[in-house]
């Protein structure tokens, strides 16, 4: 938690504002070429310092929100993702199940959390390609509101029926389905 | 047709069935996979569709019948269960993707981190074993990474979008 806290304070002290602020007291006294160079250094740090910081990520405990209840596919996948993220990355990933419409309050909340690489989300082939035709006020877009990091899995389906209600095949099925 | 919520990568692989198959059934809404399941082995829902994991115990044990695989090969956990294709529905297909996201403007450093530490995963002995245990798929190497995944979302809501909007006009 220290080094966490450490690097945060670097980054108000050193970052965005702070520069900002040096370039305006600055233009009111240089010539404008002096300013162009002024801000372009200004950029340089500012880039070598989002360098830096990544290079220490994660520096603090991570969240991956997974959208459904515990014990189904989304969270098994979330929480073998998570231990082998905290084994290579040196820092605790933990498991937060926001359920509830169909994933899209988990997703939503995603969506809106800082981005800094400290809040993940496991998505899935309903939050992130079947959401927008189903749920039409959807608040996040799945393919413009998110930075994917990978495919994880594919989890095939299987059609089960009740036990007395079964076709010996898809065209006995289709006949009891018709009634 | 029993669903685990509408969204829930149950109702849209049954919708998918539904439409391969030209029928329109009641849709029973659950609050998951497990109590939808629970309704089907007491006889109250016909048919449900489920990732395999869910279903494994349930038909091994003899509560639920297994009818196809919606996928293009039969499966090592269920060699015996026959694929939809087989059946004559090649367009029930449907193997949920499960992949990892960000929110947009996390910096490009950090999803760099954290895809290479994921390709790392899914190379991994362990994991790789766990996800065959659950039935699922890992991904190849070649769908690693952000950009496959952008292009796979991308392509699973051109290819579900109109399926679901007219299985769900009344």
């Amino acid at each position: 938690m220290g080094k966490g806290h450490q690097i945060r304070k670097h980054q108000t002290t050193v970052g965005g504002r702070h520069l900002v602020q040096t370039a305006e007291a600055v233009t009111m006294v240089f010539a404008r070429r002096d300013f162009l160079h002024l801000t372009l250094g200004a950029v340089a740090c500012a880039s070598v310092l989002s360098a830096a910081l990544a290079l220490n990520y994660p520096t603090r405990p991570v969240t991956i929100i997974v959208p459904f209840a515990a014990g189904g596919p989304a969270d098994i996948t979330g929480r073998i993702v998570g231990e082998q993220l905290a084994k290579r990355l040196g820092q605790q990933f933990i498991i937060e199940n926001v359920n509830g419409a169909g994933g899209t309050i988990g997703a939503t909340r995603a969506a809106r959390a800082t981005p800094d690489g400290y809040t993940l989300i496991i998505g899935h082939m309903g939050t992130h390609a079947a959401a927008p035709a189903l749920y039409p006020d959807l608040a996040y877009d799945p393919a413009e509101d998110f930075a994917p990091i990978g495919l994880v899995a594919e989890f095939p389906e299987v059609l089960v029926t009740r036990k007395d209600f079964s076709g010996p095949d898809a065209e006995g099925f289709r006949r009891l389905c018709e009634g | 047709m029993a669903h685990a919520g509408v969204g829930s990568v149950s109702y849209v692989g049954c919708l998918l069935l539904n439409t391969a198959i030209g029928i329109k059934p009641t849709l029973v809404p659950f609050t998951g996979s497990a109590p939808a399941t629970n309704a089907l082995m007491a006889g109250q829902v016909d048919y449900f569709c489920d990732p395999i994991i869910g279903q494994l115990a349930q038909i091994s044990a003899g509560n639920v019948h297994a009818l196809a695989i919606a996928a293009a090969a039969r499966h090592p956990l269920l060699a015996d269960v026959p694929t939809a294709a087989e059946e004559g529905l090649p367009q029930f297909n449907i193997a949920p993707f499960f992949a990892l996201f960000a929110p947009k403007g996390t910096p490009q450093s950090v999803v760099d981190v954290l895809a290479a530490a994921l390709n790392q995963t899914l190379d991994d002995p362990v994991a790789s074993k766990r996800f065959a245990e659950l039935g699922a798929a890992i991904a190849e190497k070649g769908r690693r990474g952000p950009a496959p995944l952008n292009a796979l979302v991308k392509s699973e809501i051109a290819r579900l979008t109109p399926i679901l909007k007219a299985a769900a006009q009344k």
